[in-house]
Parts: structure tokens; sequence; C-alpha cells
């Protein structure tokens, strides 16, 4: 077969590597690092690579809060000048690097599909019933009052089309006073009641009128506006937009751009890897051609007897190196 | 007095540094691991590799302390 590889070591030739089928070992070693070396049994290699090029991707995912890889993002027409009003896309060149990385860094790449679908909009899927928190506006004096507590919501068939209504059961904050009120959709709001399916934040934005002070001081305000917990499936390595680039830098500074950096050098060291699983080690070791390993092969010099070279043909092929 | 405030700010960045130690040894042991394939030899020229890598990035550190220091 002339896709397998061997290797003998200069120092000593009674130790071959065997590199497989070497395509196959580079096409592993980058979907996940490490996995091309321990098909070609080189576990310590192999486990080496997974150790450290996923660590460091991940410890990079974790730095940036989960948001670090993405594809592409968004800067609001604001803040590009755009004359036309949309927002202008670039694209994230460092997900190159990323992309080395194999399997952990695919879902950027079906999260773009899905973020740019046209089922990505502000309605609800179906009836939630979640963790809310936020604040209560246009009460007495302008006051903001801050609420924690469990939000329910569902969709109905309004006049203008599909509207959300709910519920919400808290506590306003500090005081621990209880509340309950009905909420509607509020038609006026600029922003929508609703952020977007998916997108890159793992709290998704929720503006409601209060339409009914059920349990609680009348007065207490108007609209409710908070967040809502987003499905992981719905927010990780989505495509950044201008506020969220913005508040991560913020609110990260330096880490962000070194969560970004160990992103970037897990990607590039895998490089070394799926050349390692393709070609071998650089040193000490050097190919020898499989048609030729009866000729050459150790074991066909030593077996000089008929037995002898029975014995050596019932031996494993040799995976164990050694220097 | 220009001096203090720079000194100041290099050190400010020491916690980031802290980074460089598991990038490092990372880095390390890949390279390392992609130019061997015995064990201890990888894990004898990563540990090498570790320390050249630290001593000139700390040492470059303190070229910089030392050059805001007098500015």
């Amino acid at each position: 077969m002339a896709h397998k590889k061997n290797f003998v070591s200069p120092s000593d030739s009674d130790y071959v590597l065997s590199l497989k089928t070497p395509a196959l070992a580079a096409f592993l070693s980058w979907l996940i690092p490490g996995a091309g070396q321990m098909y070609q049994g080189r576990t310590f290699k192999g486990v080496l690579f997974c150790i450290c090029i996923l660590g460091m991707f991940f410890c990079g995912v974790q730095m940036g809060e989960g948001r670090p890889v993405y594809c592409y993002y968004e800067m609001s027409a604001d803040r590009m000048d755009n004359q036309n009003g949309s927002a202008r896309r670039f694209r994230n060149y460092g997900y190159i690097s990323q992309f080395l990385v194999g399997l952990p860094a695919l879902p950027a790449i079906v999260q773009t599909k899905r973020f740019d679908s046209p089922n990505n909009t502000n309605e609800l899927d179906g009836p939630v019933d979640v963790l809310f928190e936020g604040v209560l506006l246009g009460g007495e004096d302008g006051q903001i009052q801050k609420v924690t507590g469990a939000i329910n919501l569902k969709q109905s068939a309004g006049v203008r089309g599909p509207e959300i209504e709910g519920r919400f059961l808290g506590t306003l904050q500090p005081s621990g006073e209880r509340v309950d009120l009905e909420l509607r959709e509020n038609n006026f709001n600029e922003g929508g009641s609703l952020g977007r399916k998916i997108s890159a934040d793992p709290k998704r934005y929720i503006s409601l009128e209060v339409a009914k002070v059920v349990k609680g001081p009348e007065s207490l305000g108007t609209v409710l506006q908070g967040t809502i917990p987003r499905p992981f499936r719905n927010w990780y390595q989505v495509p950044l937009q201008d506020p969220q680039l913005q508040d991560m830098n913020a609110r990260l500074g330096k880490r962000w751009e070194l969560a970004m950096v160990f992103t970037w050098i897990a990607g590039l060291l895998n490089i070394l890897v799926i050349w390692d699983a393709y070609e071998g080690p650089a040193y000490d070791f050097h190919p020898q051609s499989i048609e030729n390993e009866d000729e050459h092969s150790p074991h066909s010099s030593q077996a000089e007897t008929p037995n002898q070279k029975q014995e050596l043909k019932q031996k494993p092929p040799v995976s164990k190196v050694k220097l | 007095m220009n001096f203090i405030p720079h000194s100041i700010l290099i050190l400010a960045q020491l916690p980031v540094l802290y980074y460089m130690f598991p990038l490092t040894a990372a880095i390390s042991l890949v390279y390392s691991a992609s130019r061997y394939e015995d064990p201890p030899a990888i894990l004898k020229k990563s540990f090498r590799l570790f320390m050249q890598i630290t001593v000139f990035m700390l040492g470059f550190l303190l070229l910089l302390y030392v050059l805001s220091y007098k500015m």
C-alpha cells in the first residue's frame, strides 16, 4: 500500500514508526488535536497534543466568556457613519487560525448560518417560564425599581400579528416586597419587546408593559425591562454585534484580547500537530518505503531460517518507538 | 516626575503576564513533541525551550521597566 508510511530511527533501526494512513491521521489531528497520533498508536504524543491545544483553546474561550470564537462581527450604522442605516459586517480573520483547531471551532460556521436565518426573529418559540432580572420603569417621580423573580411568557395572536403576554412573580430589591404583575407587549417600543432568538449574548433582552398590578404597590412602574437567560445553543460562537463587542472590550479589557490570542495560538500550534501526524517527527527518524520494507526491514535481515521468518511474521507491527 | 506613573503602568500589567507561563509551557511542549518522538526527549527539550522563552521575556520586561524608569 503506497499510502502507508514507515519511519525508522537512524540510531536504532529496530524501532519503526508506522504512520498508518498519514492523510487520515492528519485529518483526525485537525478534527481533534492529537486524535491522529492516537490513531497511529502514538498515545503519549496524542494525549499531550490534545491536552495542550484543547486546554489552551478552551482556556481562551473561558477567559472571553464563551465569545472569542466567531466568524464575523457587525458594526452598527451610526458607528460606521453609514447613510443607508444598515449595519456593516466585518470578517473575523482570527477565525482562520481558530478553524485549525477543528471540531471545537466548527459551531461558529453553523451559528453564522442560524444567525442569518429568517427564523432568527424576535418571537417566542413557545411558552417560557424562566428567571428574570431587571427594572421597573415609569414609576412615581421617575424612579427606577430593581426587581428579580420568575417570568412566564407566551405568544398569542394579536391584531397586528403575534403578541407576547406574560406574568411576573418576584420581589422588589432591596426591600424584598413581593410583586405579581400581568404583562403585555408594548407596541410603541422602538427596540422591540424581545431580543432576537439567536445572538451572541447569554442574556436575552425583554421589555413589556405592565397591564395590571395583581400584587404590590399600584404606582410601581409601567414598563418592566430586563433580561432572561438565552439557551447555550443560541449564543455560543454566534457572530458578535457592536454593543456586545463594546461590552466585552469595556468589561474584560486586555483579557478579551488575551482570550482571542489563546484561541489563535491553539489553532496555529495545531498546524505542527497535523504535520506531525502526516510526516512524523522532524528529527531522529527518516522515511522507509513500505514497498521495500521486506528488503530493508531489520526483521528480514535477522531472519535466517524459515522458522525464524515464521516467528517474525507472527509478531505485531512495531509501534513503540525508542530513541 | 513622569517616571513614576510609567513604572506603575508596567507593574499594573503583571497579572496579565501570569498567563504567559501556561501559554509558554503549552507552546514548548507542542513544539518539542513535533520535533521528537521519545517522551523523555520531548520533556527535556520542552523544559529547555520553556526556560529560554521565559528568561528572554522576563529579561525584556526588565529592560522595558528600566527604560521606563529612566525616562
